[in-house]
């Protein structure tokens, strides 16, 4: 084969160049800290690898967050339950003292602290976290509980004592859709639709608390009221009447014999009460175990991608130290090679 | 041979090798000429002698010098062949990659904040929404800020395909206009030829630029060149070239472009298909033939009596599939819808199908989140009455029927808040029901299809984002594909250049020697003159002295 002096310049020079672009590439994966493509067209197996990495990575972090936002309300939560139990403690102190018939002004005194701690139970489930009403069950925009001066409890507007289930009454019915309600929020349990477009419960969290769930509603078979702070505002309402010795009215009901029975249910009461808060405490622990589940996951994907998306710095720097020795040597040859011929050595 | 013809003798052979020093000069001065071809001195040995019949056989004849038969290029016609073969696969190559790249530099966002991470973005809102913000004015806003941020995104990544468009249409009507200049140049060259032929002339110099122009032309369209002879008359044949188009479709020939001198224009037309005009000739006027009958005979007007006449050579215009080279691809990436072709045609992946791509995810995703927020999961539309905020989140800024990703905007009504975001689809719900908004998060998980230009075909089904990564994905492996087959192409013209080189290629080392070798001869042939009149001063002067 015939070797003319432009053939070899002309494959010298598209040598060089190839080299050139290989010591440019090197260079560029060293600065961008080992990034090994910037658009599809580099590597397309790669960049798709990526692109659903980072996009699971992005709702890992949403999951967190949200996560933690819940971890707070049900912290909140659990702080008001403790003090709600700190208040039984004080309101059953109070009660035990009623029924050991103290004399003088001292029940109506027992009366008007049984109100007033029932108010201090309505002020602690009316706590809000962030813009919303803790207790509101799926209404957090509104204060859930209200108690009125007849020491009537209403939760949403609702008298919490005549939500009996086995009423007939379509507003009460309508009413006990309350204790039904959700409010679902996506913390990376695999959140998806069913058929009719409705969440599939198992796989997000209930992030809803109803207040009137955990204080107890309804009445029982004899109209005494389930719900604690009703008992405990009744109680107080009764006592408010006693006159200066220390006795109840009998007429045209038996206050006293109500006192008793009512004193009877508050343990009961607060037995649902602990149920009710035990729920929660072990959806507050879920939550726990789920953020360290989360950031576990968020860690893997990072890893994940970060090993899809870059090289290792060393592997980088080691191409670039090739790449360079590569085009040294192109252009040791270039100046050997091209520089002499044969009328360099005519005489 | 006389007693001077030896002085004759001598004088031919430093003429001659004065000649070829000419000569090898010429091919030094030119070794970087585009397209020169090293040229080489004919010479043969001079006789003057016959065979007669009574010729005595014991005279001897040495042979009367040498003789120059001319100056003749070195070149092999087939290696040019090849060589041009593969230029046309280096410039459709060529061509596509750059359309693929500029195409590559608007959608790609691969790294840096694009409409994929917006997406993400928008999906993060409504998550922060719904926890624990439910009927928020402000995170209402925040999503409605992420959603304009996306339509912006999808506007500013129409706008500069259009642009990407626009440009490459100008390049391509600039290209063809090149190409018929480059086609009426080589026409001009052929008719120099043929002059210098004609007055016998080997004109190299012309040849040379044939083929430089050739080589060139090759890039834009794979083109069949042959040489035939052309037929003066009293035995006298000159060289005529003739360029037709391969049909890609066929391999085979198809419309002429040059024959001779001459030659057809090519335009485009508004379909952005070439037209290949009908042959004309030197003055631009289409070269006419009579219409022959069924009976092999010129047809006549039946009311005027004249010679029907028709073109000689009509062309037509290059329809998809025969196309092949530059041009081809610049038209493929101008008119390539791909799967979103309604009737097959344009089948490859150019600008319109990204265009069309684009427009369909625009259109998808405004569809599904109006649709959300206009209707509840059985489909019957929300009274704004009993739902408040419910209507469309999105419309067209331009108020045409369709949204596109040139045209998507968030709607008036939800910029003024008329509209906002529907928590839930119940009628009188509590303030924290968010049945809708977990809607709207399952959106951008769902599987959606997206249709193609013909019925029943599915071209991706996936996520909005899915769909995003799906097309940078298929530009992506088109883009190295064509790579591949460019660097294939491009060594391989690479090694033909090479091998043609070493045939009509200066070498410098070569030339050097040659130098050495013609100026040893001019001494000798001297020195040979020298020894002659030593000799003739003997006869001359010395002889019976």
């Amino acid at each position: 084969m015939r070797v003319t002096t432009n053939s070899t310049l002309r494959t010298y020079r598209s040598s060089l160049a190839r080299a050139t672009l290989s010591q440019y590439n090197a260079m560029n994966l060293v600065l961008s800290d080992g990034r090994l493509f910037n658009s599809f067209a580099d590597s397309p197996a790669r960049a798709t690898e990526s692109y659903r990495l980072h996009s699971a990575y992005a709702k890992n972090q949403t999951q967190q967050e949200t996560n933690a936002t819940m971890v707070g309300k049900f912290e909140q939560a659990h702080s008001s339950m403790q003090q709600i139990s700190d208040q039984y403690n004080k309101a059953l102190e109070q009660a035990m003292k009623a029924q050991n018939t103290p004399t003088g002004g001292a029940l109506k005194e027992l009366g008007t602290t049984l109100k007033g701690v029932a108010e201090g139970m309505v002020y602690t489930l009316n706590v809000k976290y962030g813009d919303k009403y803790v207790f509101a069950g799926a209404d957090g925009d509104n204060a859930p509980f209200e108690l009125r001066d007849d020491g009537t409890l209403l939760f949403r507007g609702v008298d919490v004592n005549s939500l009996d289930p086995a009423s007939t009454d379509p507003a009460v019915q309508e009413a006990l859709k309350m204790l039904d309600e959700h409010a679902y929020v996506d913390v990376g349990l695999g959140f998806a639709l069913d058929g009719n477009q409705e969440v599939i419960p198992s796989t997000a969290f209930d992030s809803s608390i109803s207040g009137l769930k955990i204080m107890g509603y309804g009445t029982d078979d004899n109209g005494n009221p389930n719900n604690m702070i009703s008992i405990i505002s009744r109680l107080g309402q009764i006592y408010s009447q006693a006159d200066e010795e220390g006795n109840l009215p009998t007429q045209p009901n038996d206050l006293a014999a109500e006192a008793e029975q009512l004193f009877g249910k508050m343990k009961d009461s607060f037995t649902n009460v602990n149920t009710q808060w035990a729920t929660i405490t072990s959806r507050a622990q879920f939550l726990d175990s789920n953020e360290t589940r989360l950031v576990e996951t968020g860690d893997n994907l990072t890893e994940q991608f970060t090993s899809v998306d870059k090289t290792d710095m060393a592997d980088a720097l080691t191409t670039f130290a090739y790449a360079q020795y590569t085009y040294n040597a192109a252009l040791r040859v270039g100046n050997q090679v091209l520089s002499q011929s044969f009328i360099d050595y005519m005489g | 041979m006389g007693s001077f013809g030896d002085f004759i003798i001598a004088r031919t052979g430093m003429m001659s090798s004065q000649m070829a020093l000419n000569i090898t000069g010429q091919n030094i001065s030119n070794i970087n000429t585009s397209g020169y071809t090293r040229r080489t001195l004919d010479q043969s040995t001079f006789v003057v002698n016959g065979s007669g019949l009574y010729r005595s056989s014991s005279t001897v004849y040495a042979g009367a010098g040498v003789m120059m038969n001319g100056v003749s290029q070195l070149r092999d016609p087939y290696l040019d062949i090849r060589f041009r073969n593969e230029m046309s696969g280096v410039g459709s190559a060529d061509s596509l990659l750059a359309g693929m790249e500029q195409i590559n530099s608007v959608i790609n966002d691969v790294g840096i904040k694009g409409i994929t991470t917006q997406f993400q973005d928008l999906l993060d809102k409504f998550g922060k929404l719904n926890a624990n913000k439910v009927g928020t004015a402000e995170f209402d806003n925040l999503i409605k800020n992420s959603a304009q941020s996306l339509c912006q995104l999808f506007n500013l990544a129409a706008s500069k395909l259009q642009d990407v468009k626009d440009n490459y249409e100008t390049k391509y009507k600039e290209e063809v206009g090149n190409v018929d200049t480059l086609i009426q140049n080589i026409r001009d060259i052929n008719e120099q030829i043929r002059k210098a032929d004609i007055n016998g002339d080997s004109a190299l110099e012309l040849r040379d630029q044939r083929n430089t122009l050739l080589d060139e032309l090759s890039q834009y369209m794979k083109v069949d060149i042959t040489y035939d002879k052309e037929d003066l008359g009293a035995g006298v044949e000159i060289e005529k070239l003739t360029i037709k188009m391969v049909d890609k479709s066929t391999g085979k020939p198809s419309y002429t472009l040059v024959d001779g001198i001459n030659s057809a224009n090519i335009e485009m037309n508004d379909d952005y298909s070439i037209n290949v005009s009908a042959l004309k000739d030197r003055n631009g006027n289409v070269i006419q033939t009579p219409k022959l009958g069924a009976d092999g005979k010129p047809e006549t007007d039946p009311v005027t009596g004249a010679v029907i006449m028709v073109d000689a050579v009509p062309n037509g215009d290059i329809t998809e599939g025969m196309g092949y080279g530059a041009l081809e691809s610049m038209r493929q990436i101008l008119t390539g819808q791909g799967e979103y072709s309604v009737n097959g045609e344009n089948a490859n992946k150019g600008i319109p199908y990204y265009q069309a791509s684009l427009d369909a995810l625009a259109k998808t995703f405004a569809d599904a989140m109006n649709r959300l927020n206009t209707q509840d999961a059985n489909g019957t539309a929300l009274d704004p009455n009993k739902i408040p905020g419910a209507g469309n989140l999105f419309e067209t800024s331009d108020k045409t029927a369709d949204i596109t990703a040139a045209n998507i905007s968030i709607s008036d009504e939800w910029r003024n808040g008329t509209v906002s975001i529907v928590a839930s689809t119940q009628e009188n719900a509590p303030s924290d029901a968010n049945d809708n908004i977990l809607r709207f998060q399952a959106l951008f998980s769902q599987n959606i299809s997206y249709e193609g230009g013909q019925a029943g075909s599915v071209i991706y089904n996936g996520t909005f984002e899915g769909f995003y990564a799906n097309m940078q994905g298929v530009l992506g492996l088109d883009i190295q594909a064509t790579s591949s087959m460019y660097d294939t192409y491009a060594t391989a013209a690479d090694d033909l250049n090479n091998s043609r080189d070493g045939v009509s290629g200066v070498d410098l080392n070569e030339e050097g020697v040659n130098m050495m070798q013609y100026q040893k001869a001019f001494a000798a042939s001297c020195r040979m003159v020298t020894a002659l009149d030593e000799l003739m001063d003997q006869v001359i002067n010395r002889m019976g002295v």
